[in-house]
């Protein structure tokens, strides 16, 4: 009788602890706030989408899909929580930065002033805003005017990033073509294809000392022959200068660009913290 | 001596090739024709291209540091710049490709451990280049 009372007792005393709902609204925004916590996003919109009635759960829903790239879906939650709500700031927010990932430039153009921002997020907007002009090599206004809304710890590398774009180290393909006209090889050395120069002055020099040294001995057939090769090799070497500063120029800038992007990920694009 | 014979010549079949590595079932795959091996239908230089790979380039492998390789990119300039402006972009391949000191972050490597160098860079337009 005694075992049994402890028994019972211990039994009892487990369901005091047990889980009471574990699919009720508040678990599942309890889990799915652990999921996006963690990055899991596809699975936190799954859980926090239940949720529908509470602002926090569908601005967390919305920030997950626009992390999974669903941004349409993601807009559509955001504007029900633009306005008359306590999070309709970090809502217009990531209604901007989601129409910066899309790529929507009427979007970032002109709904910047009519989607009022306090000051916490205006600099925010601003800077992502500049960031975008800068990437599209557009309506870009002077270095000062540029960095001002830029936090003071940003303002040195993205001084860089405009320097770098707006005077960029580019390489002119006339210029290119031309020097391999004059010397060839010259426009390869001149858009730093060095080893690539090098080999088309030794090969054009070659086959021209072969072409001349076999006019010389009356070896008429391969004097023609040679001096063909040579110039069909001077003129693909004219035209190799050219699409070499072509590709310098666009490795450049596509180095710079990544560069922009991996500070812009540092910076989780200024988003202004959740919480 | 003997011994030391009888040493070398057993860490020899230490390294010797697996009697059925050699003559095991090829992995055969079911993937499409890539662009490069793709066979073009018409024209001279595919013509020129398909005697070329029978004749050599089956025989002497595929030794072309370059993806697409210089037998594909002159064909595949052919079909988009026309015969003379693919006949310089070829000469201009043909001479990179002799360069021995080609270097390792010169060019984008492509997914098959080539050299990635598209026709599509070399056709004077800025916006089609890609790396």
């Amino acid at each position: 009788m005694k075992n049994i009372f402890i028994f019972s007792l211990i039994l009892f005393n487990t369901f005091l602890y047990s889980q009471s709902d574990p699919y009720s609204l508040q678990e599942r925004f309890r889990f799915g706030k652990y999921l996006f916590d963690s990055g899991d996003f596809l699975r936190a919109y799954e859980e926090l989408n239940y949720y529908s009635t509470n602002d926090t759960a569908r601005l967390l829903a919305a920030v997950s899909l626009s992390e999974l790239g669903r941004f349409s879906e993601s807009n559509d939650r955001l504007r029900s929580l633009s306005f008359n709500s306590d999070l309709s700031q970090i809502s217009r927010f990531m209604l901007y930065k989601n129409a910066w990932f899309s790529d929507d430039n009427y979007f970032l153009q002109n709904n910047r002033s009519t989607l009022y921002f306090p000051k916490t997020y205006s600099d925010s907007v601003q800077s992502l805003a500049n960031m975008y002009n800068l990437l599209r090599r557009k309506n870009l206004s002077d270095s000062e005017k540029f960095l001002t809304p830029f936090a003071k710890n940003y303002k040195d590398t993205i001084r860089g990033f405009y320097n770098s774009v707006v005077y960029p180290k580019a390489k002119n393909p006339v210029k290119a073509a031309w020097l391999s006209t004059i010397i060839p090889g010259a426009g390869k050395i001149y858009t730093e294809d060095y080893g690539d120069g090098i080999t088309a002055f030794l090969f054009v020099g070659v086959l021209t000392y072969l072409a001349v040294d076999n006019f010389n001995a009356d070896h008429d057939f391969r004097g023609y022959l040679f001096s063909a090769l040579s110039a069909y090799f001077y003129a693909g070497n004219i035209y190799g200068s050219y699409s070499s500063a072509q590709i310098f120029n666009m490795k450049y800038r596509t180095s710079i660009d990544n560069d922009i992007k991996k500070f812009l990920e540092s910076v989780n694009y200024f988003q202004p913290d959740l919480w | 001596m003997r011994v030391i014979i009888l040493l070398i010549f057993l860490s020899g079949l230490l390294f010797a090739q697996r009697e059925t590595e050699r003559w095991e079932k090829k992995k055969v795959n079911y993937l499409p024709l890539s662009e490069e091996t793709e066979a073009k239908s018409g024209g001279f230089l595919t013509g020129i291209q398909k005697v070329y790979k029978f004749t050599i380039s089956d025989l002497d492998g595929d030794n072309c540091p370059f993806y697409p390789s210089c037998s594909a990119f002159l064909v595949q300039a052919n079909q988009k710049a026309g015969f003379f402006r693919s006949m310089l972009m070829f000469a201009d391949r043909f001479t990179r490709d002799t360069n021995l000191f080609k270097g390792k972050n010169h060019y984008p490597h492509h997914h098959t451990g080539k050299f990635y160098d598209p026709v599509d860079n070399h056709l004077h337009y800025e916006k089609y280049i890609h790396f």
